[in-house]
């Protein structure tokens, strides 16, 4: 990837205990995602975007690999120094009621991170917090507010503003649109763009619509149980993806047709999605796979390089 | 095609704590034998509402000062709740927005597709375990006898909502209301529940409601659409229509606020504002303080619904204006 990395995750995995068998949510995950550009993370539910997510932010210690960010390695770092580091990396996610303090007042809210790190006088801080609702989109008076009073739009509004305070570096939306109806989706994500260029955000954009990560991301990775099968620069993926879950993935995406004769035939992806706890053998997407074969069941495919900066974990990519 | 339901000049309000919401004000639409109807619209537009309060099966706060519902030439809002028994779950289905509403967390979910055929006196115990059986089946579940004795948290989201799919049609109702069947989905997920339901519907001949705020999924699998925004019904179009000549100023809003591949590197054009709440019915047109086309008749005067062509009726002072500038 181009421009100076900000974040390089190399081999990262994740299981958790279940009972007595383990639940392999990330398995050995490696991308760099360069400052000032987003990462789209898509996949169905339970495919390990959030635990992933998490893991970047070091909110959760991986079993294996490693995290660095902004020429840290996140895991050598003393607890002091990861506190201070934190600042730079924040998360918003999907609930924002259930993320926001609701017994505080929107301006408690947002002026909150500047306590926790000392950050100026009263004073001061009430002045950031003002200039910060002002800039996304909500008024000064938004601060005396509390956040049941806002709406859905208005109250993610209020957690970027949380989120942005402190002037992060690398921020982490997980389903941050979800909950919203489209149009205010629209609203935020044009908002979260503008803050991107004017502040050189990265972004980490995890979300089950498509259309929202092709639309704001740089690059998009594809999970299935836990791996990236898919991770190229965004307008490649979306002109050619390779990785056959990729195509299933993109072709169930339901656009408005250009006519009723050009509806969708709804044709769904064979089979359900295996336990990450009984992984399959070979390659863990052969069981669904309209291109499996012998070699698939038993041989776990290899990343393949179909372009200098786009790779497919499938035996067959870069050859249909 | 005669109507399975028709509801004229609904209206619904709540009483809250703080006041009262006039969710649904002065609705009207028809379901027709045998289609797919999409109710399309925003967050508290009154979808649910407006069908679910005929049922009743909104909160006890409810009140319906005004309103007719034929089903079957019988009016919902007049029966006694004994009648309305027989009619919720036999004759109409329904799916929840809500999965928790949906299905009980500590009942196996074959048992929980007999219950509304034996509570409705359908069958006897033995048929419908294998109605059940045969229903899990249909819906695509693997190994339907198996999942029979699972529990609802021992299957994955798609292959819940395919069991809530299967205890809404287990007694083979002529009509069937799906409120946002797929919303909580991924979309591979989506795919093929919608593709599971669609095929269940034609072989029962079932007419389908779809309550959905999804443009993608209304279009691609409704016949007709009804938009409604405020509580009031903004436009309907039978689908061709809606996809080619939508003449609301509030449907262009949400068409173009719809994300698509063909939007990358093009700048998004949101409707402004939030959706208003409904501490009083509207006066003018419910969606004339965010409208970019919104005149002084707008917010005085409420619009009502008229026709565009003999398939498309529009509720908006400007509808024509609107529609010779899309084409
Ligand atoms: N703390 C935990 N303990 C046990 N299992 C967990 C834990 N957190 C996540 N998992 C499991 O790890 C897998 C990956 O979960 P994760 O939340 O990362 O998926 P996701 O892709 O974000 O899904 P969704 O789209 O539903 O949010 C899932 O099977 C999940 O049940
Ligand atoms: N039991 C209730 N008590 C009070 N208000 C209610 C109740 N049920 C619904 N409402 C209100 O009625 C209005 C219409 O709600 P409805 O559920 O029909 O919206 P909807 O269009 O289905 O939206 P959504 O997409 O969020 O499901 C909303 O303002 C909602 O808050
Ligand atoms: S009636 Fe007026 S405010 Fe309402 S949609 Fe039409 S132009 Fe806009
Ligand atoms: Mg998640
Ligand atoms: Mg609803």
């Amino acid at each position: 990837m181009s421009g100076e990395p900000l974040l390089r995750v190399s081999g990262v995995s994740k299981s958790f205990r279940v009972g007595r068998q383990r639940l392999h949510a990330v398995r050995n995950v490696s991308f760099v995602l360069p400052a000032g550009q987003t990462l789209g993370l898509v996949g169905e539910s339970g495919s390990g975007k959030s635990t992933l997510g998490r893991l970047a932010l070091a909110l959760l210690k991986s079993d294996s690999g490693s995290v660095e960010f902004d020429g840290n390695q996140l895991s050598s770092l003393s607890d002091r120094q990861l506190r201070a580091k934190r600042k730079d990396m924040q998360l918003i996610f999907q609930n924002p009621l259930g993320a926001l303090n609701e017994r505080s007042t929107v301006g408690r809210n947002v002026m909150d991170p500047l306590t926790v790190h000392g950050m100026g006088d009263l004073e001061e801080k009430t002045k950031r917090v003002h200039r910060m609702l002002e800039r996304v989109g909500l008024q000064r008076t938004h601060a005396d507010a509390y956040p049941f009073e806002l709406s859905g739009g208005q109250q993610q509004r209020v957690m970027i503003a949380r989120a942005l305070i402190l002037e992060p570096k690398l921020v982490v939306c997980d389903e941050a649109l979800s909950a919203l109806d489209v149009s205010v989706q629209a609203q935020i994500l044009d908002l979260l763009l503008q803050l991107q260029r004017e502040r050189h955000l990265s972004y980490v954009f995890i979300a089950h619509n498509l259309t929202a990560v092709s639309y704001i991301s740089d690059w998009i990775g594809v999970m299935y149980l836990g791996e990236i099968v898919e991770l190229a620069p965004a307008d490649e993926l979306l002109e050619s993806p390779s990785h056959p879950y990729t195509k299933a993935l993109f072709d169930s995406v339901l656009d408005i047709p250009e006519s009723k004769e050009a509806r969708s035939e709804l044709e769904a992806l064979p089979g359900e999605i295996p336990s990450p706890i009984d992984l399959p053998s070979g390659c863990s997407f052969h069981t669904r796979c309209p291109l499996a074969v012998e070699k698939c069941r038993t041989l776990r495919p290899i990343d393949r390089m179909v372009s200098p900066s786009h790779r497919v974990a499938c035996h067959f990519a870069g050859e249909v | 095609m005669s109507a399975m339901l028709e509801i004229s000049d609904l209206y619904v309000r709540f009483r809250r704590p703080e006041g009262i919401i006039h969710a649904v004000n002065g609705v009207s639409f028809e379901v027709k034998e045998g289609e797919w109807l999409g109710l399309l619209g925003e967050s508290g537009s009154g979808k649910s509402v407006s069908l679910l309060s005929l049922l009743k099966l909104v909160g006890d706060n409810a009140t319906i000062p005004r309103g007719t519902a034929l089903f079957n030439g019988q009016d919902l809002l007049q029966m006694k709740e004994r009648q309305l028994r027989t009619v919720r779950g036999r004759d109409v289905g329904v799916v929840f927005q809500n999965l928790s509403a949906g299905l009980d967390p500590y009942m196996r979910v074959g048992r929980q597709i007999m219950e509304p055929m034996l509570e409705h006196g359908i069958c006897g115990k033995t048929e419908a375990q294998r109605r059940a059986t045969e229903l899990l089946e249909e819906m695509g579940l693997p190994d339907p006898k198996k999942q029979f004795n699972s529990y609802p948290f021992e299957l994955s989201g798609g292959m819940r909502q395919r069991v809530m799919l299967a205890v809404a049609m287990a007694c083979n109702p002529k009509l069937l209301i799906a409120d946002e069947p797929t919303t909580a989905l991924d979309a591979t997920v989506q795919t093929q529940v919608l593709s599971v339901l669609r095929e269940a519907c034609e072989r029962r001949k079932m007419t389908t409601v779809m309550i959905t705020h999804d443009l993608g999924v209304a279009t691609n699998v409704c016949d007709r659409i009804v938009v409604m925004y405020g509580g009031r019904v903004m436009e309907v179009a039978d689908v061709d229509e809606f996809i080619a000549k939508t003449a609301h100023p509030y449907t262009l809003g949400l068409k173009s606020s719809l994300l698509t591949k063909r939007h990358r590197g093009q700048p998004l054009r949101p409707i402004p504002g939030n959706a208003i709440t409904l501490w009083q019915s509207p006066k003018g047109c419910p969606f004339a303080n965010r409208c970019p086309l919104a005149v002084d008749r707008c917010v005085h005067e409420l619009p009502e619904l008229r026709p565009l062509s003999a398939t498309h009726e529009v509720a908006c002072h400007r509808a024509e204006e609107v529609s010779a500038s899309v084409g």
